[in-house]
This record gives C-alpha cells, sequence and structure tokens, in this order.
C-alpha cells in the first residue's frame, strides 16, 4: 500500500492492530500476520546506503515526509512492506503487518550481515525487566545456551533452557527460578509481555524480544507509538551514557588530554579456564562477532585487542575469571558493548551486570 | 606482569587512581584529580624543558602532581636539578584549573617496589608513590595536606592493574605491541575506518601509540624495529605468511585472507614471542 504521509501510515496501522485483534480474538486470524515493529540501531549517513540483501530483491519509495520510507522485498518464499520511520536518525522503527516467518528472516539478514553499519539493539535482561515492572507484566520467555562448554556436558548443571510462560503468575515462577542454585545462571529473559492502557481503555499488548522486535495486538496504536519511544529513549539514554564512558586522547601543544574511562562486566558465574573461554569468544563467530588476540599477564589475567566485526570497531578488554573490563575507544559505538553484555547473559551468565564510574550500574 | 614493562605498568597504575576502574584504588579520583595531561612539557625558571609523564590536577584543591614514573633507577641529578627548579608559573600555563591564582603544585615520583630503595636515595625529599602487588604505600612527605592523608596509610590493592590506558612503550615486549599491530591490520582490512588496507610501519605506529609525535627519535626507532620484528616474524610463520604481504616496492603491508585463520596465526606469533623473550632473559 503507498502511504503518503506520517498521518497515513498511522491509520493504517491502527486499522491493521484493531482489525487482526478482533479476527485473533474469533480465531480467524494467525499471530504470524500481527503488527510487528522491529527497532534498528542504523550508523548510515542516509536510508539510500542501506545495504542490498543477497536472495532478496527490493525497492525503496520516498513518502511526503523525508523522514518516513517504504521498503518493498521480495523473494521467491514471499514478499513484505516495511514502513521505516526514521525520525530518530539512530535508531528506525520498521512497522510491518506481513507474515513474521518471512519479515524475520529478512530482518535477520539484512542487520547481520558483517560491516553493514546496522545493528540489532540488544535489550539486556535487566532492561526487559524494568519494562515489565514498569506496565502490567504479562508473561517472560527465557533463552539459554551455555556456548562455553567443552568437553562432558552431562556434568555441567545447565547447558540450554527455553521456556515461555503467559500469565498472572508468571513473575512468581521467574522468582522461584531464579532460587534455584543450578538453574540462576541459565534465567536469560529473551523476552517480556506487558500491556499498556492509555486512559484505562484503550490499549496494546506487546511481546518484546531481546533484539528489539515488538509485536502488537490491542485496540490502541497510540499505545504501541508511546511504549515503542518510551523503550527507544530508554535504550538510547543507555548506550550514550556508555559512550560517555570511551576513552578518548586528543593531542594539544602542550602533551595530551585524557577523557574517559573503563567499565566491568561483573560476573557471578566465575570463568574456570580462561584461555577457553576467549577462544570461544574471540572466534570472530556469532554471536559474539569479536576478533581478537590476548595475552596472559598473569596466570588469571589477560589483556585482549579485539575487533568488533559487525562495525569493525575496536574494543579494548581485560578479563579476571569475575570480571571483564571494557575499554571503549573513541568512536567506537556503545551498542557494542550492550551486545557483549546481552550475550554474556544468553551463553553464560544470565546474572552479569554492567558497572560504570561511581559503581553506578548502567546495566 | 608477563611482558609489560614497569613503565607502561606505572603510567597505567597511576591514571588508575584518577579513574573508576574496577578493584583498582581511585584516591586521586576522590581527591578531585583528573587526567590534565599524558606527557607534558613544562618550561622551568632556567629555561630547560621539563618532559614528565602525568599532570594530575584537582580543581576542588586547586592543586597539580607533576609525576614521573620511574620503572628504573636511572634518575640522575640534572634530571631532579630540572624538576627542583619547576615554578608554579611553569605550570600555570594552560591549566584547565578554575581559580589559577591559587594554583599550587608538586612532583611526585612512582615507582615499583623493586627499585623503592635505590630511587629514594637519588630523588631527595620528593615524595615517591611506591606500587607492589598488594598494596601502594608513600615514602617521604606531600606538601598537600589532603593528598599526605589520602596516602598517609598503606593502600591495599586487591585486583589486577588497569592496562588499557596507556599502551606501550619502547621497552615493552614485542608481544605485547604485536596486539596493538594485528588488531590495527584487522581494522584496516575491514576497510571501515581507515583508507586503505595498506600501511606503513610510521603510520601503523601513530595508530597504535597515541602518543607518537611526541616521543624521542631513539624511542621511535627502537619501536619501528619491533613492529618491523612481528611483521617479519608473520613472513616467516606458515600459519601466516599467506595471510599477510608485504606490498611489491613500498614499505607497507595488507591481509589477504580470513580473519580466523588470521587471529590463530596472530596467537601464535604471540605465544612465540612470549617465549622468545623467555630465551632471552635467560
Amino acid at each position: 500500500m503507498k502511504l503518503k504521509n506520517r498521518r497515513e501510515l498511522t491509520q493504517y496501522l491502527e486499522d491493521r492492530l484493531t482489525k487482526t485483534y478482533e479476527r485473533l480474538k474469533e480465531g480467524k486470524e494467525l499471530e504470524q500476520s500481527l503488527l510487528k515493529t522491529y527497532i534498528i540501531e542504523s550508523n548510515l549517513p542516509a536510508i539510500s546506503n542501506i545495504p542490498v540483501v543477497s536472495g532478496y530483491s527490493r525497492d525503496i519509495l520516498t513518502t511526503e515526509d523525508n523522514t518516513l520510507f517504504i521498503l518493498n522485498v521480495h523473494n521467491k518464499r514471499g514478499r513484505a512492506t516495511f514502513y521505516i520511520d526514521t525520525l530518530n536518525p539512530r535508531f528506525w522503527f520498521f512497522h510491518t503487518v506481513n507474515k513474521s516467518e518471512f519479515t524475520d528472516s529478512f530482518i535477520n539478514k539484512f542487520v547481520t550481515s558483517p560491516l553493514n553499519r546496522l545493528d540489532f539493539p540488544w535489550f539486556p535482561i535487566q532492561f526487559l525487566e524494568e519494562r515489565g515492572r514498569e506496565e502490567q507484566f504479562r508473561g517472560f520467555s527465557l533463552r539459554y545456551d551455555d556456548k562455553f562448554i567443552e568437553g562432558d556436558e552431562d556434568v555441567v548443571p545447565i547447558k540450554t533452557l527455553s521456556m515461555k510462560l503467559w500469565g498472572n503468575t508468571a513473575p512468581k515462577v521467574l522468582d522461584i527460578l531464579r532460587q534455584d542454585s543450578e538453574l540462576k545462571h541459565a534465567i536469560a529473559l529473551s523476552g517480556v509481555g506487558i500491556k499498556h492502557f492509555i486512559n484505562h481503555e484503550d490499549y496494546v499488548i506487546n511481546d518484546i524480544t531481546f533484539q528489539g522486535k515488538f509485536t502488537a495486538r490491542g485496540t490502541s496504536i497510540d499505545s504501541h507509538f508511546y511504549v515503542l519511544q518510551k523503550v527507544q529513549k530508554t535504550y538510547e539514554e543507555k548506550v550514550k551514557l556508555i559512550e560517555d564512558n570511551s576513552i578518548t586522547i586528543s593531542s594539544t601543544e602542550t602533551g595530551f588530554k585524557f577523557y574517559g574511562q573503563p567499565m566491568a562486566i561483573m560476573l557471578k558465574k566465575e570463568i574456570e579456564d580462561l584461555k577457553s573461554f576467549l577462544d570461544q569468544l574471540l572466534s570472530s563467530k556469532s554471536p559474539f562477532r569479536l576478533w581478537g588476540v590476548s595475552k596472559f599477564l598473569e596466570k588469571d589475567f589477560v589483556k585482549i585487542n579485539a575487533v568488533d566485526l559487525h562495525t569493525g570497531h575496536e574494543l579494548n578488554l581485560e578479563a579476571a575469571p569475575e570480571w571483564i573490563r571494557i575499554y571503549l575507544p573513541q568512536g567506537s559505538c556503545g551498542n557494542t558493548v550492550l551486545r557483549l553484555l546481552t550475550n554474556i547473559q544468553h551463553y553464560y551468565d544470565s546474572d552479569a551486570i554492567l558497572e560504570g564510574d561511581e559503581n553506578e550500574r548502567i546495566i | 606482569m608477563k611482558g609489560l614493562s614497569d613503565h607502561t605498568l606505572l603510567m597505567n597504575q597511576m591514571v588508575g587512581l584518577c579513574k573508576k576502574t574496577y578493584g583498582w584504588p581511585s584516591t586521586l579520583k576522590e581527591l578531585g584529580y583528573f587526567v590534565e595531561l599524558i606527557e607534558p612539557i613544562f618550561v622551568n625558571s632556567e629555561s630547560k624543558k621539563v618532559n614528565a609523564d602525568l599532570r594530575l590536577t584537582s580543581n576542588k584543591l586547586v592543586h597539580t602532581l607533576v609525576t614521573e614514573c620511574k620503572g628504573g633507577v636511572t634518575v640522575d641529578d640534572q634530571q631532579i636539578e630540572k624538576y627542583a627548579k619547576l615554578t608554579v608559573e611553569s605550570i600555570i600555563r594552560k591549566t584547565m584549573v578554575h581559580d589559577p591564582r591559587r594554583l599550587e603544585f608538586e612532583v611526585v615520583f612512582a615507582t615499583n617496589i623493586k627499585f623503592k630503595d635505590e630511587l629514594l636515595e637519588r630523588i631527595g625529599t620528593f615524595p615517591l608513590l611506591v606500587f607492589s602487588e598488594t598494596e601502594l604505600t608513600k615514602e617521604n612527605k606531600f606538601q598537600n595536606k589532603e593528598v599526605e592523608n589520602a596516602f598517609s596509610s598503606p593502600i591495599a590493592i586487591s585486583t589486577k592493574p588497569p592496562t588499557h590506558f596507556y599502551p606501550f612503550n619502547d621497552q615493552d615486549d614485542r608481544a605485547l605491541i604485536a596486539l596493538y599491530v594485528f588488531q590495527k591490520l584487522v581494522v584496516l582490512s575491514l576497510g571501515t575506518r581507515e583508507d586503505s588496507s595498506e600501511i606503513d610501519i610510521d603510520t601503523l605506529l601513530s595508530k597504535i601509540q597515541p602518543f607518537w609525535k611526541d616521543i624521542d627519535e631513539t624511542k621511535k626507532k627502537a619501536l619501528r624495529g619491533k613492529v618491523n620484528d612481528i611483521l617479519f616474524e608473520c613472513q616467516k610463520k606458515k600459519e601466516l605468511k599467506e595471510y599477510l604481504e608485504k606490498v611489491k616496492g613500498k614499505p607497507s603491508w595488507r591481509i589477504t585472507k580470513s580473519l580466523d585463520a588470521f587471529r590463530k596465526g596472530c596467537q601464535k606469533i604471540i605465544d612465540d614471542l612470549e617465549k622468545q623473550r623467555k630465551l632471552d632473559v635467560w
């Protein structure tokens, strides 16, 4: 559908949101066709720079609004239309009502191509939980997969854990799981369900994933936009807080000025074998996508010079069994730090936290 | 600290005192000190240049610590004399302190415990901060009361020092410098922030050592030699030979193949350089 401006988009999405919700309640609609919004972090100068994705044909249409675009994509497995809202130049919204099987697959390939200057937002566990506390919490999903296990998997308490629980008792179940000594490092929240009301009447129910996908059903598009903008703003503040810590050195006539300081990921699950841990972390492979070389300065202390293969930016680290210090060089993206933290939570220790200056807990 | 020179370690330890680095004391930060300049140059009352290591300043105390990190015992009388002739006028130019009329300063030396006794014999009454693996202690007296109080009792060190504030100098092992060389080669090969995947030794050093432009020529020469050694080591190793290529007719290099294979080759060279260091020491 060719939409001309933001008002028409809002009207169109409102119609789709309410109609599909009615049909879903009547059992006539599949969840796949619900309104979905993907938040994507962009470091591209303009929409025309978005990369071509192999296996997909695409065209980009402009609208009367210079921050709103329409992206049509198709291949032999399907087609989809995304309405791209670039009002915030760094965090774009991709709205679609097409089937999630196709749109998820496209978005994943679109964002994860190396060095394309696009990334998902990475919502750490604590960030998702805060969103749940701010609204009416409806449920959660967990996904944990210990990528650092070597050898006999049978002796490891938890290798993988996956769960989805919706309903009033969900928060209580989450608390119980966290008290279990074997499970506690594997409670990696991968999504939350929240319900947001406007005027105690109209509402949206949003399922939010840790990579910034919002699936909406309900009666109010304004409510959906409210949730999106609030999450986007809060996340952007976290990214900027991290970037404020970046290490900056500038040359002057009388010496070099120096700003910034390291942050630290604090682990509750100690790293038993630093060498094996780093072999996995720095292997250049998904999910961490970090290239790096290391040097043990002591048997339990290692210096690491890494490169984020997603952005091509440098990232300097120090690791000990209980923590990883992060020195973010100037110009490197704060989202890189949140990707590292979030992936450590999902693939090693769900209790990991990020600290900055003055013991300030960033996440 | 294997492969990290005492000077590089001390620079990082002192900067760390002005920062909040997980596990490391923030004694100077708590007094309001920040790193005003690294490798500052002053002119003393006899019009002689004084090259210090750090200028640490506190707006709260309106006070500057001119810091010399001593990763050895080589202090001559001339150097001490130069420091002794520093005046507040030497310090005040381009300060960032909010009330320069009240600015006071003093010179402080920092060292590792293994050099403490010999240094104390040579530095006169200048205060000396001494790092060991477990504590930070002070010798002689600071003129500033707050600073004197802050260091009057030993400060426990419970974890590892920071190492990424100041990367390396000419005294560091090739294995340590290689970390920065390989990291920058990968960034260049990805071609996102740099213009070309080819690079010559001086440009490479200026990108990995932020203080390169002010390093004196003797030290630059030593660093060029070390980086050349690292790159030629790559050419000698069969693991990396096919991944790193010397550009014909130019003093430049470029990466030619897969990153993970390159990483494994680089890691092997770092480990081998570490072993060579042990042999050199032996």
